[in-house]
């Protein structure tokens, strides 16, 4: 009997241990998504000012660039942003059934994938889509560097290739602390109307706003300039809210690790007292039965 | 004192570098210098590598610019969008000397390499000279 008490004795301890692990990675994961929300936020300004510039010009001024232009082609590239560790609750495998059903979708389109983070990798593999490139030892904001050489693998594989009609992003777009929802999303060509829908900004929508402003050298050399700066604010806007709905959907399940952890205590602790009172009984009636023999 | 004052945001993608009220800004365009004082015309022009002054109150502020583009709006709002930026003052002196090295060396190793791309190089090199100088412009107020 005085092992039992010991064995769940020693079952609590680490369930115990367990539930303050868990409980330390939701406190780090919701500072850690505060903060990727916070950095999303200030590349608003870059993107309304950026994507205003687009509208204008290739709206207003009916002026083009490749990467604007449609494109026919039986090849597509898809952008899979996922985590890099686990313990995220479906975060991973949500993206998973975006990427699924992408493929069959699309059966007439060899896809090829470039990958951001271990488990987009994985998932990649689970669909048999071919990896270009993979990019898993970004830190934990995404450095500008870090943004770009994403952004040139992607525009390299795009332009060096006519057959690639599109190319796609399966990210996870965060609504709130509890609320995300995995989605794929076009990237190129540039959409204006799905560029502002995923910038979240606003389309001025007033062509004479910018009627009298003078471009130098021309009008051109400006776009040039400026589709290569949207693209970049978008994919760096794909990949923050991917981060923040990581960890938020980390928090989740950490929080019913611990919660569930406290009510496995509960119960082990209810075992540990009867048991104990048990032994204690049967100790007392080894006593009694042991007096009474000896009268 | 004028009353008149621009008002300055420079900002990258990842975020606002700099908002403030100046009176007056100097960049490097495609085509050369260009100053803007309050009430400039509307103007939508690209920057190349180079500075930023900013004059406020008679004090120079100085940014490292990384190319990106330059936007006077008619109500004295002015905007630079620039791929990378950074204040004069926040410029690690020492890391970016032996940034500049590493690109010098980089060029000099690909020199018997036909694959490399050179431009990519000949910008790094570019880049890092840069904000080595304006770390220095920093330094010396």
């Amino acid at each position: 009997m005085a092992m039992q008490t010991k064995t769940i004795k020693a079952k609590m301890k680490s369930v115990q241990n367990i539930g303050k692990i868990t409980k330390a990675m939701e406190m780090i994961s919701v500072s850690k998504m505060k903060k990727s929300v916070a950095k999303r936020a200030a590349s608003d300004v870059f993107a309304q000012r950026s994507f205003e510039l687009l509208e204008n010009l290739h709206v207003h001024k009916n002026l083009t660039h490749p990467y604007l232009e449609t494109r026919k082609g039986n090849k597509a590239l898809i952008v899979i942003i996922a985590s890099n560790k686990g313990l995220c609750g479906g975060y991973n495998m949500n993206v998973s059934k975006q990427v699924s059903t992408f493929v069959k979708e699309n059966p007439e389109l060899t896809i090829d994938a470039i990958v951001v983070g271990k488990q987009a990798e994985r998932i990649a593999h689970r669909n048999n889509i071919n990896v270009i490139s993979s990019f898993t030892e970004f830190s934990d904001y995404y450095t500008a560097g870090e943004v770009r050489s994403l952004l040139h693998a992607i525009t390299d594989t795009y332009s060096g290739n006519e057959n690639y009609q599109q190319v796609v992003v399966a990210y996870t777009q965060f609504i709130s602390s509890l609320s995300f929802n995995a989605m794929v999303t076009p990237l190129m060509p540039l959409n204006v109307e799905e560029t502002a829908r995923t910038l979240g900004t606003e389309s001025s929508g007033d062509a004479q706003k910018f009627a009298l402003y003078t471009f130098e050298p021309n009008e051109q050399e400006v776009l040039d300039k400026v589709v290569p700066s949207v693209l970049m604010t978008t994919l760096y806007q794909l990949l923050l809210e991917s981060l923040a709905s990581e960890h938020s959907s980390r928090v989740m399940a950490m929080r019913n690790a611990s919660d569930n952890a406290g009510e496995m205590l509960e119960e082990l602790r209810l075992n540990y007292n009867r048991a104990r009172q048990a032994a204690i009984t049967q100790e007392i009636a080894e006593i009694v039965g042991g007096s009474a023999a000896m009268n | 004192m004028s009353a008149k004052k621009l008002h300055l945001t420079i900002t990258t993608p990842l975020r606002t570098v700099y908002e403030n009220d100046v009176d007056q800004l100097t960049v490097t365009t495609s085509a050369g210098e260009l100053t803007v004082l309050p009430d400039h015309v509307p103007l939508v022009v690209p920057l190349m590598i180079g500075q930023a002054m900013v004059k406020n109150d008679k004090k120079e502020i100085y940014h490292a610019i990384d190319g990106g583009i330059l936007e006077v709006r008619h109500n004295n709002e002015v905007v630079i969008l620039s791929d990378r930026s950074e204040n004069a003052t926040e410029i690690d002196i020492e890391r970016a000397e032996t940034a500049l090295e590493r690109a010098k060396e980089s060029m000099e190793n690909a020199k018997d390499n036909v694959e490399i791309d050179y431009q990519v190089l000949e910008r790094n090199i570019a880049r890092e000279l840069n904000r080595v100088k304006i770390a220095q412009k920093g330094q010396r107020k």
